[in-house]
Parts: structure tokens; C-alpha cells; sequence
């Protein structure tokens, strides 16, 4: 985390790693949207509220 | 703490900005050691202490803390199976793209299964969906070592605007 922060990025430790399966699937529905929306592969998801 | 990656591509190149930018060291592991000289000189040149950026050859030993795996999704399990038990007590980081990049229409890894375990590369793993007819991959029992793993996927999408 240090690290991550020492980069100049902000760490989120978002919870245990078997979360990382269904935010996989996310990032994969995230790159089959690119095409249709004209979005490169520097696109994100924002989490927004 | 310095980082390794055992990749020397694009996402490497990303993450190693990044780490040599806070002030850490970073080592790139390549199969093409030209390519990640060229790199780590760039990243060299933008160091402003003490930090390093340097290269090796991918089948060299791992010193540092925290390890980058940013090779393509299929050459993780060579690197489970060459650098397995050295990994044990370091700091992971699995970025690698687990799409079918031919169909696009699918993840290699399961649904509702954890932690990103992985099948044997090769036939098996586009034909056989079946959890039970596969036995565990040195990869699945090498994940298992890394209780403080996050994904850095996780982590760089929290990216803020580059602030240098």
C-alpha cells in the first residue's frame, strides 16, 4: 500500500482477494463495452455517489 | 519497499513509472532483455534520489518485496513453476488479462471461484470446463502462499490525474 502511495496513487484495499473474481468480471465487461462506445483501453469504471 | 516485474511490456512500463516516481526501486524480469534495458534507462533517467531502475533476465532470483506479474495470463503458470517456492512472504500483484482475446466473449477463469485460480495452459483449458477434471495447478497452490495479495488492477483504477 505504502508504495502504491508513494507512486502517487490512492490505495483501497477492497476487501478479501476472492473479490477479485467479480472485479475481473467487471474489468472484462469493461473491455467488451470499449468498442460500442468509441472508449480506448485507458477507460475506467468510477465508482460514484 | 522495491518492486519486481516479471514482464518488461506495457503494463510494466506503467507500474514502474509509478514505483520509481515514489522514490523505489524497481527490476524488470525479461525474456527480452534489449527491449527492458531500453525501459529501465528511462525510468533511470527520471529517478531522483537514490531509487534504480534495472533489468534481469526473467529465471533470475527475486530480491525484492513486492512482485508485479505483468506477463501475458497464459506465462503465469511458467513462472509459478519457476519461481514458486521464492515467492513465499513477498508481496503479490496479478494484473495479468484473463480475456479470451479470440472470442472476447469470455473469461478464461470461473465464475464465483477464488482467488483467480488458474487451469493448466494448453488444451485443457479451453475444452474442459469441468472444476473437477482438473487437478491444481502450481499456480492455484503458489496463490495460496500470498495472503497479503491485492490486485493491482484494483489499485490503478483509483488512478488520480498524473501529478508530475
Amino acid at each position: 500500500m505504502r508504495t502504491v502511495e508513494d507512486g502517487g496513487l490512492r490505495p483501497i484495499d477492497a476487501g478479501p482477494l476472492r473479490r477479485a473474481s467479480e472485479f475481473e468480471a467487471l474489468k472484462f465487461f469493461g473491455i467488451t463495452q470499449q468498442r460500442p462506445l468509441g472508449l480506448n483501453v485507458a477507460s475506467a469504471w468510477k465508482l460514484i455517489s | 519497499l522495491n518492486a519486481t516485474s516479471t514482464g518488461a511490456g506495457n503494463m510494466a512500463r506503467g507500474i514502474g513509472a509509478r514505483v520509481v516516481a515514489g522514490g523505489n526501486s524497481v527490476r524488470f524480469l525479461a525474456l527480452d532483455p534489449e527491449r527492458a534495458d531500453g525501459l529501465a534507462s528511462k525510468l533511470q533517467d527520471q529517478a531522483q534520489e537514490g531509487e534504480t531502475a534495472t533489468t534481469s533476465s526473467l529465471g533470475d532470483p527475486i530480491e525484492n518485496d513486492i512482485v508485479v506479474l505483468a506477463v501475458p495470463y497464459r506465462a503465469v503458470q511458467s513462472v509459478a513453476e519457476r519461481y514458486g517456492p521464492e515467492l513465499s512472504g513477498k508481496v503479490g500483484a496479478d494484473i495479468t488479462n484473463a480475456s479470451d482475446r479470440e472470442s472476447m466473449d469470455r473469461l478464461f477463469t470461473h465464475a464465483g471461484s477464488s482467488p483467480r485460480p488458474r487451469r493448466s495452459p494448453g488444451s485443457s483449458l479451453a475444452r474442459h470446463p469441468s472444476r473437477r477434471s482438473t487437478p491444481p495447478s502450481p499456480a492455484r497452490s503458489w496463490r495460496g502462499r500470498w495472503p497479503t495479495t491485492r490486485s493491482m488492477c484494483s489499485l490503478l483504477a483509483t488512478k488520480p490525474a498524473p501529478n508530475r
